[in-house]
């Protein structure tokens, strides 16, 4: 689009009146002086970090398919929206610099262009000045600079049917070329560059569409859970011996004695030494070892456990307590001693059943 | 130097719950049941372009045994460290207690010890042999009380830990925040001197990261309030019949479209906040039900109106060509008659272009269409459901294994305490959305109340 409009704006302009006479002042301000208000603009929306540029009004016209608006939308490009009308903004006024400049290169081959210029209060030597200024970017280029002597033999009045020259006329191409490049071309490439980079570094973000963070690694320990859940029993033959793992305070042997009646006898247990030979053989009582529930069971007591190794009935009896009184076993618990219990061969879950 | 932690302590206590919370890694694997942990397991966690790493041992399981084989091989406290070191290369001793092997084995190495007990259960006795154990490895250590149920007995493990650790920290797995996190590791830059250049490092690079994933979150929830507020589809077909023939496949498509959008961007700002297995559950969007539309087209899919407008706008610029090549002589009437005769010509002649047909193809026909959503409601919907879930990820940790019922918060809250302008220009751009179009500066209208849901 931006090709077309520099094409057909340019044409227009260059096509110039029925002589062929082409105001070069008028050349000057579409081929210099715009381009560079523009340029200042888009630079001043980069160090403002506002403004959407050309682009921006284009898309807000209701000249558009609405299929093309949505998906413009949903290009993904909402948090680099201004950036990317930004990049677009410079495509377009490249776009425009190209399609100016090919019809003037194109004109300059199949027509003959007069370059002349026209004002009632400026003299040539007045002008001079300021194409010097602007051709000085170019200074290695002599055949494109302004000279008096050209100013003055291209100077032109309507009414009068006295001309230069016309092979001096058409010596202006190479200043207003140079220009073209110089003003339009070469400035509106950086900025798309800049543009561009601008625009990528926004898209960089991460999006919906884009994979978010590392995938799951693969860990280690992960638990079987095929452990097998001894069943929970509630009686216990007595007489009983109680072997206190736990250490607990009285009033928990007090409510043990409460539910299935007093031990014959209470021995505290540590984790060394193990039950010897001599131990097992003392007795054919049944043994209730009584374990804090909440400790999930350690080798320790496995291998306390595997060492009373005498025929008589075994339970383990996990219990909780807190603030002075015996509280019921929580089911995360219970569950972790039915599957301690299960994995012993002899060995019984007991849970005291506290209903009337 | 790489800093090197290893999370020790009796079973099921939370060290795996630590270890994932503050690796920030929800796949570290965490059962209820106790001896989940069996072999010591190095997570280097990656913070920026600093490292660190954390190793999730196994607890304790026989440190009376292994207390008493280590006071049996040595005789005097400067032997200590050098029975620990014995204890985890003898064969023997690895056959005997391979947890306490495990666990001891990185410590000999060099990792300083986070030492992790349940202060919502009593202290007993029984874990002084596991920290006499500890003491003996002469290494840089730290105790955490973990209060998994309740904080009933924080005040008890703090004086029986304070005997054995230089620093005793509360700090709750499942609900450790970020700064709570950070503290942790900014304790043990004083205790181990040699990683006070690393941990400093560490710490300004986790702050870089937590400013960046708001930045990236704030970028996902532009993206999905422009990619569901402008989403439709459509179909093009010869006529009107065919068009309407098309609204129920089109109506499940466009659901089950919004809805995978959305699920997306959830993901994806799960990933953000490196939750990988983490599962949510949401009410489906609600969308209102006559959303179907069928419409006539001409050329490159523009409607009558649209057509007219592009029409009249290329007249005019054409006719303003010919009033510069003439200087503006013309009065501009160039372009003014341009965009007549461009509007007139396109109104008038739309059915006529809409039956030509080039190489067999109508120039026209039918659009049938499902959606985009037109309740203003709509976009304050998706927004609140988005910073719900945003909220609840900041201030959740990696330990904790159950799903996210995501809500719709309380948007109107939010929005209330931001300043009326922020206000203002929330609605104008949630409003914009609605009616599909660009709203350039949508992150930074977004960020008040993105980081008023964070705060």
């Amino acid at each position: 689009m931006g090709l077309m409009v520099g094409f057909v704006v340019g044409y227009g302009v260059l096509s110039g009146d029925s002589l062929g006479r082409v105001n070069l002042l008028f050349l000057l301000m579409l081929f210099a002086f715009v381009p560079v208000i523009g340029l200042i603009m888009s630079i001043g929306f980069i160090v403002s970090g506002g403004g959407r540029g050309l682009a921006g009004w284009i898309l807000e016209l209701p000249i558009l398919p609405p299929r093309l608006t949505v998906e413009i939308l949903n290009l993904g490009l909402s948090g680099s929206r201004k950036s990317w009308l930004f990049y677009q903004t410079q495509v377009l006024a490249l776009s425009f610099a190209l399609g100016g400049l090919l019809v003037y290169l194109l004109l300059l081959l199949g027509s003959d262009i007069s370059f002349v210029w026209r004002s009632t209060l400026l003299e040539a030597a007045d002008i001079l000045p300021i194409l010097r200024v602007l051709a000085m970017p170019w200074w290695f280029w002599p055949e494109a600079q302004p000279g008096l002597d050209l100013l003055q033999q291209t100077q032109d009045y309507r009414l009068s049917s006295q001309t230069a020259n016309p092979p001096v006329l058409g010596q202006w191409w190479k200043y207003i070329f140079a220009a073209q490049c110089t003003y339009n071309l070469l400035p509106r490439t950086l900025m798309l560059l800049v543009a561009r980079r601008r625009y990528e570094r926004a898209m960089s973000a991460p999006s919906i569409r884009q994979g978010q963070g590392q995938p799951s690694r693969n860990p280690l320990n992960r638990l079987s859970e095929e452990a097998v859940l001894a069943p929970v029993v509630d009686a216990i033959a007595s007489p009983y011996i109680l072997l206190d793992w736990a250490k607990s305070p009285d009033f928990c042997q007090t409510h043990i004695s409460s539910v299935i009646g007093a031990p014959a006898e209470v021995r505290v247990i540590e984790p060394l030494p193990l039950a010897t030979a001599a131990d097992n053989a003392v007795t054919t009582q049944s043994l209730l070892v009584l374990v804090k529930s909440w400790e999930p069971p350690l080798g320790e007591l496995g291998d306390y456990l595997h060492s009373l190794s005498g025929s008589q009935q075994k339970f383990i009896l996990p219990l909780d307590w807190g603030e002075g009184a015996v509280k019921p076993i929580t089911a995360n618990h219970l569950n972790e001693w039915r599957r301690f219990c299960g994995s012993l061969s002899d060995w019984q879950l007991l849970q005291l059943d506290e209903s009337p | 130097m790489i800093p090197i932690f290893a999370v020790v302590g009796h079973p099921n206590k939370g060290k795996s719950s630590i270890v994932a919370t503050l690796a920030q890694d929800d796949s570290v694997a965490i059962s209820s049941a106790s001896g989940t942990t069996r072999v010591s397991e190095n997570l280097v966690v990656s913070v920026g372009v600093s490292h660190y790493t954390l190793v999730d041992t196994p607890g304790f399981q026989r440190p009376a045994s292994v207390l008493k084989w280590l006071q049996q091989h040595a005789v005097s406290a400067d032997k200590r460290q050098d029975a620990v070191k014995k204890f985890v290369n003898d064969e023997d001793c690895k056959l005997k207690f391979p947890e306490e092997v495990q666990l001891l084995t990185p410590i000999i190495n060099g990792a300083a010890i986070l030492y992790v007990v349940d202060g919502s259960r009593p202290y007993g006795p029984e874990y002084e042999a596991e920290m006499e154990i500890l003491r003996w490895t002469g290494q840089a250590s730290m105790a955490l009380i973990n209060p998994i149920e309740n904080e009933d007995h924080i005040q008890s493990w703090q004086q029986a830990l304070g005997q054995y650790f230089k620093l005793v920290r509360v700090f709750n797995a499942m609900q450790a925040d970020f700064e709570k996190q950070l503290s942790v590791l900014e304790a043990f830059s004083h205790i181990k001197e040699q990683w006070h250049a690393t941990i400093t490092g560490l710490i300004v690079e986790y702050k870089k990261i937590r400013f960046q994933r708001q930045e990236e979150s704030l970028q996902l929830l532009v993206e999905l309030l422009t990619k569901l507020c402008a989403y439709q589809v459509s179909q093009r077909v010869l006529s009107r019949s065919q068009a309407q023939a098309l609204q129920a496949g089109l109506e499940t498509r466009f659901l089950k479209d919004m809805r995978n959008i959305e699920q997306q961007c959830h993901d994806a700002l799960k990933g953000i906040y490196r939750y990988h297995n983490l599962d949510s559950e949401i009410v489906d969007l609600q969308l209102e039900e006559n959303l179907f539309d069928t419409e006539k087209w001409i050329l490159w899919g523009l409607n009558r109106k649209r057509l007219t407008a592009a029409a009249s706008m290329a007249g005019a610029a054409t006719g303003a060509a010919v009033d510069l090549a003439v200087a503006g002589s013309s009065l501009m009437l160039g372009a003014l008659s341009g965009g007549l005769i461009g509007a007139g010509s396109a109104w008038f002649g739309a059915d006529k272009i809409a039956e030509f047909r080039v190489k067999g193809q109508p120039l026209g026909g039918f659009e049938a269409r499902q959606g985009p959503i037109k309740n203003r409601n709509f976009p304050y919907v998706v927004l609140g459901r988005y910073l719900y879930l945003a909220t609840a990820l900041r201030h959740r940790t990696h330990a904790r294994r159950d799903s996210i019922q995501i809500g719709e918060g309380d948007l109107a809250d939010r929005i209330a305490a931001l300043s009326s302008k922020e206000q203002s220009d929330l609605h104008e751009a949630l409003e914009r959305l609605r009616r599909q179009q660009g709203v350039e500066e949508l992150r930074a209208v977004l960020e008040p109340v993105l980081v008023a849901a964070k705060t």
